[in-house]
């Protein structure tokens, strides 16, 4: 995978002018790895991820996948996409969705069926791929997005926020199923926000601001977790949090970020756990 | 990617089959042959004479194709553009899928769907109908097999005109953002559609104005649906010969292939969501 000099805009509209999404962002990955596309809302994350499996052509510079360019017809069958916030047809049941994907990517019957049930199971969907998709709570949903990219066994698996909706042990579950992909030689390229499944999932990390890469490099380097302090807090109000904000800026600190679902963290005391940092750090 | 262009096609025009039959669509169509069975009982009610097989005939076509070529320009539009809100389409297309390949997908699946319609609310009328026929020549001779033969291809050129709009509304659908703009524009195109002989009147009309140049160039690009009517024929009495078949046949696949095609490349163009 190799990203060069990549850059794209969005085109103007009616009342509006042509929007830069992202600009000059350069990197490339040449073994499977799980890499990590971090940065704030609107840093261009996601542009970059369909620029990657070729929903969006790049307005200068090169996308290039197994050194085809991205959009290929031979590069496209071994990509898996996840999008943000996933929607299916209400009326389909899961595994009826599902089954429809592997028709579409894998060509035996008997193998399609297998695959299904397999890639059910390794979602954690399995008890209730039967019923309809309209039932499904938020993270059913993302754990069916995610069974939908995965069905066909892709080379390529591109994740936009995949553990979004999920609870804490989904979190971990599907992150640990997704390291086990890239185990056997698949290459995720996964957008996360959180800092401590980006810490502990990922090989690399690209950091965007404002569409430009301002970071490459291993998660504990471009986090800079060696400065970074985690806080613990038990009963976080949004009040409390201002009050926070205050007493760190008093002592030269600031909020870097802010993360519930403190079960995902070995058990410490209680509470939740904040990243502080002295400077403005990507995360 | 595994599987061949015409079986993806096969697979994504089963899955538009699938949900429009899951999101109740049929019951639409019930409620399209109710309309129509009404319809035919208006002259019966009002006693209009000799002439109220005609005048039936007349008044059941029009509520065909009031209704269904309603439903065949709403039902593609709502159906692609709610893909394209989910984000279905963009997501095959990541995995290879063709964008030529989903346009004629739903195109296809939508073909199946009016060719239901088509059989369902010619029936109707011809159920509806059929009473009325018995009462006027008492025995069912060859004339009576021949006016079978004609309802076929009246519901033959039906399924073909409706055909011919899902395209124009799946043209219209790619390149829009908003449902209601889409199902106006396409209704819009429809009427155009339909007018071509009234069209030909009022250029005549506007002879050497610039208003007549305009309207050939709006009869150019909107498909003529005069050679797919059979409702005055029928009406009339007289069946479609064979030419008048065959005529209405290649007109109407010329069209469907011209709007899928064209459905396609305006698909093609536009940027992922």
């Amino acid at each position: 995978m190799e990203l060069r000099e990549v850059a794209h805009r969005y085109p103007a509209g009616l009342g509006s002018s042509a929007h830069p999404a992202v600009q000059g962002v350069s990197f490339a990955l040449h073994q499977p790895a799980i890499l990590g596309v971090v940065g704030s809302n609107g840093s261009g994350k996601s542009t970059t991820l369909k620029l990657l499996v070729g929903l969006y052509r790049p307005t200068s510079g090169t996308v290039r996948l197994w050194g085809l360019p991205s959009g290929h017809r031979e590069v496209q069958p071994r990509i898996g996409y996840l999008s943000e916030n996933p929607r299916f047809p209400e009326s389909w049941s899961g595994r009826e969705w599902l089954g429809f994907h592997a028709q579409l990517t894998v060509v035996k019957p008997d193998e399609r069926a297998r695959r299904v049930e397999e890639t059910l199971a390794w979602a954690g969907i399995a008890a209730v791929a039967d019923r309809r998709i309209r039932t499904y709570s938020r993270g059913m949903l993302q754990r069916l997005g995610i069974a939908v990219a995965c069905v066909h066994r892709p080379d390529l698996l591109v994740l936009d926020e995949p553990t979004s909706g999920l609870d804490s042990t989904g979190v971990t579950e599907i992150l640990s199923r997704l390291r086990a992909l890239q185990r056997e030689g698949t290459t995720v390229v996964v957008a996360l926000h959180q800092a401590s499944e980006i810490e502990r999932f990922c090989d690399r990390v690209v950091c965007l601001r404002g569409g430009r890469l301002i970071g490459d490099g291993a998660p504990a380097d471009l986090l800079d977790l060696s400065r970074r302090r985690s806080l613990l807090v038990e009963r976080l109000e949004t009040s409390d949090l201002d009050s926070l904000r205050t007493w760190l800026r008093q002592r030269g600190a600031h909020l870097v970020s802010v993360e519930s679902q403190v079960s995902a963290f070995p058990p410490v005391t209680s509470g939740d756990a904040l990243f502080v940092d002295r400077e403005d750090r990507c995360a | 990617m595994t599987t061949t262009p015409l079986r993806r096609i096969a697979m994504l025009a089963g899955a538009v089959v699938r949900t429009l039959i899951r999101q109740r669509l049929p019951i639409v169509v019930a409620l399209v042959a109710l309309a129509v069975w009404a319809a035919v009982q208006v002259p019966r009610l009002f006693h209009f004479g000799q002439t109220r097989t005609a005048f039936a005939i007349d008044l059941g076509c029009a509520v065909i194709s009031v209704l269904a070529g309603g439903l065949a320009v709403v039902v593609p539009a709502h159906a692609f553009l709610s893909e394209l809100d989910m984000g279905t389409p963009w997501l095959l297309v990541a995995k290879g899928v063709r964008r030529v390949e989903i346009i004629w997908g739903h195109l296809v699946g939508h073909s199946l769907i009016f060719a239901g319609l088509s059989i369902v609310t010619v029936g109707t009328l011809w159920l509806a109908l059929l009473p009325g026929q018995m009462e006027n020549r008492g025995d069912l001779g060859m004339e009576h097999d021949l006016k079978v033969m004609a309802f076929v291809a009246m519901a033959g050129a039906y399924w073909l005109k409706w055909t011919v709009l899902a395209g124009i509304s799946l043209a219209v659908a790619s390149f829009s953002r908003s449902l209601i703009v889409a199902i106006g524009q396409g209704l819009g195109l429809a009427v155009l559609c339909h007018v071509h002989g009234l069209m030909d009147v009022v250029r005549g009309h506007w002879s050497g104005e610039w208003r007549a140049g305009v309207l050939a160039g709006v009869q150019r690009i909107c498909p003529d649906f005069r050679p797919l009517d059979f409702s005055d024929l029928l009406a009339s009495g007289a069946v479609p010969t064979l030419p008048t078949v065959t005529s209405a046949l290649a007109v109407g696949l010329a069209y469907t292939l011209a709007m899928g095609g064209f459905a396609s490349v305006v698909f093609a163009c536009r940027a992922a969501d």
